[in-house]
């Protein structure tokens, strides 16, 4: 070493010795040259993604999002979930309806690490976002934004609403400017929160029914199931750019059904929940649809890539998975991209061109002597479908809506009941997106042949609801309306829900104002509501209660004190629908565990269908007397009881002898699933 | 062979006889009609009956041809539609009419929307159209084209305020 720098350093000025003087200086530089290639490549060789995901704009290349959609797992939860969000570090986190608090990172394998939390949170949660660490936001059904320090058991801090109320329903960073955005479906607008204080810094309008936002390049953009569309908002606009929003409803590929989810994965590139096509569509911000994958579960409850209302969605970018929220299924599935030389699965392929209709949560049956109506809401194909119901089947005689906001249009239809009248049936449609009612009759007479017959539904009346609520003094409220379920009384009063507010609004038959029930607080989540005599029943799933409503805007409740209690002190069951039998019993679902209860005036309670203990449910839920997340329920002329089961798109009807039969989706009926199926044992069942 | 009635005598000749003998008596009344003395023109206050109240729809003129009457469902408005009695196939022409409340014609705020489609089909109007309204309870709505031959169903949307409520007619396209 020495040597070679004395060498250097003779000043001899030959050609040659400068030659080897140079020499000698690479070789002293050689190791440290060898030394800078070496871990150079070793970055490029082992962290080409990581790095692009990171720093590039765009971490998933076209061809590479043509191969989205391959399975890679799943997690199921026996309570519900009721929101996700991705973690800082990677992972992602889930919260339970019952404030459960589920983080998961991958260990060894995908996801398998898990940390557990209970939120001290009132309300059930509707949405999450982490904000450090150890600190959540997570926003309630009883409109309130909570931040809550999972690993401090103080009280969680709520973030005051700007306008003094709002419902927030999904909760996003904005990676720009590290701010937060929420959703508020209550005044359907997207607020832009300083993360630190929860203070409003702008804020954009005109959405109808906002389910998701996301931020993609310097865009925010709003997943809406009133518009059916994905929409763009801007920086400094007052309300989001309808004009330029991508989708439009419908099945085929680049039109939407319900959006209920959506996450950026880059300045360009937006991964989409359709919800109710049952797929994952993957929108460029140049307003092209670019891929999608999802196929409606073939049979019960199935997974492994089939999709079934797939709504919130987290893009992981450590382990290059998306990982797809399924609250109807109590589950998320993990979906990453296919090797390109790898076959795709056919849920990857599947392409709908037409919309895929269930049977919604509501549906009604017409009241007269010889009634013989069925009428369902499909909010999926936003449509109410009308059925003969007197055939062991009920078959489709007619449909009226589709998706718009032009007379006899829907919005997503969100309760239906018939009025009690002679001649020709006539039904009443509440529409949450277009904030009215439509009443329709059925012009077809009980001895006429059961055909289908596409002009027999007529529209007979509708009223703008929110106009109608500008001329009423008691019933401005500080939010838009938003009509839920109804039902009509005999006397011709309809009771329509109103969400927004957690009352009743009343009208009579020709649709004029008549007053209002609840209201201040004495309904938290009405969901259901029916006639009962000169009053109305009504299901808060907020409060996990049944009331019965007096016209003079007295209310008691009914007695479920036999049906197990939380900790809590909350009834282990959500009334989802309800109806008064002609004996005098409160028939009521509960969509937490799929039960149908009988309750009587002393309180005593029968449980009709369902399982009793969690041990007796079949693994697909679709057995004879099992229900899967039911919804509404009818009683007929004749006693017998007709409740959706809505989980299994299927109806079920108690007869008055007891029996019960089943219709609708073929794979969901009893009958599907005692089939021997080719690949199982003989004799075995599913 | 021939019917045996072919060949009788039929009851022609008394039968005309029985008509005129009818049609002489009756003019012979309306004459003696005719010559009674008039009603006075003026009565006694008692003598006059009470106003009835105006019946409803009662300022709608008749029906002439190439007109189509239609009634809400609840009979809350009828619409007089100038409507041609053989519309034209895939030919674009003006709807107009005029639309009744009981009182009266509507006030120039109510929306009046003019549509068509073919139910049974699954389709409206290929070219949607827009109504525009006139005074009087008057609307037109020019660019109507049905596109195919059948039965098509007309609707007319009533809208005060945040009420609507529709009448419906069905026309055959020939």
């Amino acid at each position: 070493m020495g040597n070679r720098v004395g060498c250097c350093n003779s000043g001899r000025g030959t050609g040659i010795h400068m030659l080897r003087c140079l020499l000698a200086k690479l070789r002293s530089g050689t190791v440290l040259l060898i030394s800078v290639l070496l871990i150079s490549g070793a970055v490029l060789s082992t962290g080409p993604a990581v790095a692009s995901v990171q720093k590039g704009p765009d971490p998933i290349s076209v061809e590479e999002l043509e191969r989205w959609g391959q399975f890679r797992g799943e997690q199921e939860w026996s309570i519900p979930p009721a929101a996700i969000c991705g973690l800082l570090n990677g992972g992602y986190a889930v919260i339970l309806i019952d404030g459960t608090l589920e983080i998961r990172r991958s260990g060894e394998s995908l996801f398998d690490s898990v940390q557990r939390f209970t939120l001290k949170i009132a309300g059930q949660p509707t949405c999450m976002l982490q904000l450090t660490e150890n600190r959540f936001l997570v926003g309630t059904d009883r409109g309130q934004l909570f931040s809550c320090d999972v690993k401090n058991e103080s009280s969680p801090v709520e973030w005051a609403p700007p306008t003094g109320s709002w419902k927030p329903v999904a909760l996003a960073h904005r990676g720009s400017n590290s701010q937060v955005l929420v959703v508020d479906q209550l005044h359907g607008q997207i607020l832009e929160l300083n993360s630190e204080s929860g203070k409003t810094l702008q804020s954009w309008t005109g959405f109808i029914d906002p389910t998701a936002v996301t931020e993609a390049g310097k865009s925010i953009y709003v997943t809406d199931r009133g518009w059916q569309r994905l929409i763009p908002c801007v920086d400094g606009e007052e309300s989001g750019r309808f004009e330029e929003a991508l989708g439009d409803h419908g099945a085929a590929p680049g039109l939407l059904a319900g959006p209920g989810g959506c996450a950026a994965i880059s300045g360009r590139w937006i991964f989409v929940s359709d919800t109710d096509n049952h797929r994952v569509q993957i929108f460029g911000t140049h307003g092209i649809a670019l891929h999608h994958w999802g196929l409606h579960a073939l049979l019960p409850r199935e997974s492994s890539g089939r999709l079934h209302y797939p709504t919130g969605l987290v893009y992981d970018a450590e382990s290059r998975v998306v990982i797809v929220l399924e609250i109807s299924e109590s589950r998320v599935q993990y979906f990453g991209a296919r090797d390109a030389e790898s076959r795709p699965d056919p849920a990857e392929l599947w392409a709908r061109v037409d919309l895929i209709s269930h049977y919604g949560k509501h549906w009604a049956i017409d009241r007269g002597a010889r009634g013989f109506l069925l009428a369902v809401l499909e909010p999926d194909s936003e449509r109410v479908v009308v059925l003969d119901r007197r055939s062991e089947t009920p078959v489709e005689i007619d449909e009226v809506g589709g998706h718009g906001s032009r007379a006899a249009l829907f919005r997503t239809p969100s309760g239906i009941d018939f009025l009690n009248r002679s001649g020709f049936q006539r039904f009443v449609v509440a529409d949450r997106g277009n904030r009215r009612l439509q009443m329709f009759e059925v012009r077809r007479r009980p001895e006429a042949r059961v055909i289908r017959e596409s002009w027999i539904t007529a529209l007979v009346r509708s009223v703008d609801l929110g106009e109608l609520a500008n001329t009423i003094p008691e019933w401005k409220s500080p939010a838009p309306l938003r009509p839920g379920a109804l039902a009509c009384l005999d006397s011709g009063i309809i009771g329509v829900i109103d969400d927004s507010s957690a009352r009743v609004l009343l009208l009579n038959d020709r649709f004029q104002p008549m007053g209002v029930l609840g209201g201040s607080g004495s309904l938290q989540r009405p969901v259901a509501i029916a006639a009962d005599g000169d009053g109305f029943l009504i299901a808060d799933a907020g409060a996990r209660q049944i009331s019965r409503w007096r016209l003079d805007g007295s209310s008691k409740q009914i007695d479920l004190s036999a049906v197990s209690q939380q900790p809590d002190g909350k009834m282990e069951a959500i009334p989802a629908g309800v109806a008064r039998h002609p004996d005098g019993t409160v028939i009521w679902t509960d969509s937490l565990k799929g039960r149908l209860f009988r309750t009587d005036s002393s309180g005593a309670t029968q449980q009709i269908l369902g399982a009793k203990i969690p041990e007796e449910a079949s693994d697909t839920r679709t057995g004879e007397r099992e229900l899967f997340n039911p919804g509404s329920l009818q009683i007929a002329a004749d006693g017998s009881i007709w409740v959706v089961d809505f989980g299994n798109h299927r109806g079920v009807v108690i007869e008055k002898n007891g029996n019960v039969r089943h219709f609708g989706s073929g794979s969901y009926l009893p009958a599907a699933q005692s089939e021997p199926k080719p690949e199982s044992a003989p004799g075995g069942e599913s | 062979m021939e019917p045996e009635y072919e060949g009788s005598e039929g009851p022609g000749w008394w039968i005309l006889g029985v008509l005129t003998v009818s049609l002489v008596l009756g003019l012979v009344m309306l004459l003696m009609v005719g010559c009674q003395p008039q009603v006075p023109a003026i009565r006694d206050a008692k003598d006059v009956p009470a106003q009835p109240e105006e019946l409803p729809f009662a300022s709608m003129p008749k029906i002439q041809a190439d007109q189509l009457s239609m009634v809400t469902a609840d009979g809350t408005y009828r619409v007089i539609l100038d409507f041609p009695e053989s519309p034209p196939e895939n030919r674009e022409f003006q709807v107009s009419g005029t639309a009744f409340e009981s009182s009266g014609p509507v006030a120039d705020e109510v929306k009046v929307v003019f549509d068509a489609g073919m139910p049974h089909h699954g389709h409206g109007l290929a070219l949607e159209v827009e109504t525009t309204r006139k005074s009087g309870g008057g609307f037109v709505t020019p660019g109507v084209r049905f596109h195919m031959k059948g039965r098509w169903l007309l609707t007319v949307d009533i809208k005060d305020g945040p009420h609507l409520e529709r009448a419906r007619a069905w026309v055959r396209v020939r």
